[in-house]
């Protein structure tokens, strides 16, 4: 009877094991299968994000006079490759001056931008304004209007005031462009550090702002550089203020000057208008690649820990 | 001579309690320890004696200067947090260095106490990493050299060692002890935690609600508990408290705890009612007998070195009494617990306070007073 009993079981515990280890294999072959579809998925995403990309580098190291004679065959790499593109643009234009004028611009509006960012930020985040959460509302909805929106009443206050066509009236709409996102941004990262750093430095006798500057500054680098990255790239690739407000040729701004680089006589330089455009990207790409490891924590909003 | 005093210093918060009036006088050279449960107003007002809130009534002297309104820059006073808050950004050295080139100190003698203080606390092969490089108790090092490097007229500390594992807590406070008697720096030390509070602490106050409720040496506040709060806040596991009735028959005074009467040979009064009273015992001087309240034993707790042998009343209380590891007791014993009048607590029910400790005849003889009344 005992005996029985006693096989009983076992068998019982041997249908459970198999079973078990059934079951086991079948989330084994169900994870490697949900891996391979939400790869395929995303491959599929990034060729999207990259053929753009792709288009525009083979399109500028080839010589089409225009969109009506291209064909796909141009997309791929053949012998006809050519750096023609690139030779007129930096030898047959004022190439330099352009990125001169730009680098002026985006330089100096950036760290305008990105101290007036600074200050407001800690502000925000650190003392106690009235009404503040309403302010706080109020800047996130600013930053739902688009800047180009602002593009005509700018026009006029700066025709006004006789900045048009100057240096100082794009930078002083420049630095405001990211200001009110960088602020909310910064002010975010500042919360989430403890208040202990800065009455830590406090005892060890520094003044309330010299500690939010020299030890919360220092501490939220990571927003800092990704508030610049958000700054410059805003003037850098901007058209549509610049192209408003410059007339003179000397001042003109790289997207500026490949727009008009790219105008033909009839039709538009498709070849002409790659070059530039790859050669506008490559200081964002540079700046990206050095800061990447900032970014991604300045974007998370991960703190020291 | 008193380093830091506190003249009734308020400060009122919208949403906790705040501090309601405190009182306090810390001598030279003296570790004092600011005992309470969280919410009490401890850190509230280390952080005005720090001079990082605002005092909204009182006065704050320090070396008989008032710095009531002082920023914290100008009081000399150093600080170490919960969470140590060092720079992350600089290196153990550049923290510890900080607060001497705040005060432009030349560079040669920067050095020198840098490199002095490091060995001090055991840091000279550590200099050149980072906070983030080093272990929690290596950074609470770190942020006490940062403290102690520009020799502040008065160091605080606030919960320091509640962020460490229990093995190095107990390391720490041997080793803050020891720093304290060698920099023989005033301080003054906010914690929950009533074993630093016995172990470090020159003299205590005890906290509760924004208010003072007894101050002395760490072992007064044990054995002579003004009130059932610092009674059973001090101890582990907490003083027994039980309801009892204390009552005088031909010119003896009896205590009555359920069904168990004793004889109070140590008091002496001539009161026409019973009185309800509360009765504490130590878990530690719970006696099993003969004679005394019948209970049933209901939980074993193991520490280890002792047990907690929790004890269930007829009338539904619990008797928590602290044994030898080895007890042979089985969970749904029956024994009785023997009262002693040596060992027993006295409170008022109403207010908690003191009524009657063997020996103490001051607390007694004013309550009886008001009874007989």
């Amino acid at each position: 009877m005992e005996n029985k009993l006693s096989n009983k079981n076992k068998n019982a515990s041997q249908n459970s094991s198999e079973s078990m280890y059934k079951l086991n294999n079948h989330y084994k072959r169900m994870r490697i299968a949900k891996r391979i579809v939400s790869h395929i998925v995303l491959i599929m995403f990034a060729l999207f994000a990259v053929f753009p990309i792709y288009y525009v580098v083979i399109t500028s190291l080839n010589s089409i006079g225009s969109l009506a004679q291209a064909s796909l065959g141009d997309l791929i790499p053949s012998s006809h490759l050519t750096l023609s593109n690139y030779i007129g643009i930096i030898y047959h234009h004022p190439f330099l001056l352009w990125l001169k004028n730009t680098l002026i611009l985006t330089g100096v509006s950036t760290l305008v931008g990105v101290l007036l960012s600074i200050t407001s930020g800690l502000a925000l985040s650190r003392f106690n304004i009235p009404m503040k959460h309403v302010l706080l509302y109020m800047m996130l909805i600013l930053t739902l209007f688009p800047f180009t929106m602002m593009v005509i009443p700018y026009y006029f206050m700066f025709a006004h005031l006789h900045l048009l066509d100057s240096y100082i009236g794009l930078i002083i709409p420049y630095s405001a462009g990211a200001l009110i996102y960088s602020s909310y941004l910064i002010k975010n990262y500042v919360d989430s550090l403890p208040k202990d750093y800065e009455e830590a430095a406090q005892m060890d006798g520094l003044s309330r702002r010299s500690a939010l500057f020299r030890i919360l500054v220092p501490m939220s680098k990571p927003v800092i550089i990704f508030a610049l990255l958000i700054a410059f790239m805003g003037p850098y690739t901007d058209y549509a203020l610049a192209g408003q407000f410059i007339t003179s040729k000397s001042l003109y701004t790289m997207a500026i000057g490949l727009y008009y680089v790219s105008q033909g006589d009839i039709v538009i330089n498709y070849g002409t208008y790659s070059a530039f455009a790859v050669l506008m990207g490559i200081p964002i790409f540079i700046l990206f690649f050095v800061f990447q490891r900032y970014l991604v924590s300045g974007f998370s909003l991960s703190t020291y820990k | 001579m008193e380093k830091l005093v506190l003249q009734d210093v308020v400060k009122v918060f919208k949403k906790n309690v705040g501090v309601l009036g405190i009182n306090l006088e810390v001598r030279e050279g003296e570790f004092f320890v600011i005992l309470g449960p969280s919410g009490c107003g401890k850190t509230t007002s280390l952080r005005m004696i720090a001079g990082l809130e605002t005092v909204d009534s009182g006065h704050i002297f320090l070396d008989e200067r008032e710095i009531t309104n002082f920023p914290p820059k100008l009081r000399n006073i150093s600080m170490v947090f919960q969470n140590y808050a060092l720079y992350p950004f600089m290196t153990v050295r550049e923290n510890i260095i900080f607060p001497l080139k705040i005060l432009k100190m030349p560079k040669s003698e920067m050095e020198e106490k840098t490199e002095q203080i490091a060995k001090t606390m055991g840091l000279s092969d550590l200099l050149d990493r980072r906070p983030g490089e080093i272990s929690g108790g290596q950074k609470q090092r770190v942020a006490l050299a940062r403290a102690l490097v520009r020799e502040p007229s008065l160091f605080l500390m606030d919960e320091p060692l509640s962020n460490l594992d229990a093995k190095l807590r107990g390391h720490m406070r041997v080793e803050l002890k020891r720093l304290q008697k060698e920099f023989n720096t005033t301080t003054v030390y906010v914690t929950h935690d009533q074993i630093e509070a016995t172990t470090l602490a020159d003299r205590a106050c005890l906290m509760n609600n924004g208010r003072i409720v007894q101050m002395g040496n760490p072992n007064d506040l044990y054995d002579l508990p003004v009130d059932t709060f610092t009674a059973t806040f001090l101890g582990d596991p907490a003083m027994n408290i039980l309801p009892g009735e204390l009552y005088v028959e031909k010119g003896n005074t009896y205590l009555k705890i359920e069904d168990y009467t004793i004889k109070m040979n140590d008091i002496k009064t001539e009161m026409e009612h019973p009185r309800d009273v509360k009765v504490g015992i130590r878990p530690e001087e719970v006696q099993l007998g003969d004679d005394g309240i019948p209970v049933e034993l209901n939980l074993v707790q193991n520490l280890g070195k002792s047990i907690y042998e929790y004890f269930k009343t007829k009338n539904g209380e619990t008797i928590i009494r602290q044994d030898v590891v080895n007890s042979r007791h089985v969970l749904g014993d029956r024994s009785m617990v023997s009262v002693d009048e040596k060992s027993l607590y006295l409170f008022e029910t109403n207010t908690g306070g003191l009524i009657y400790r063997y020996g103490k005849k001051k607390y007694q003889e004013e309550y009886l007073q008001n009874a007989i009344n």
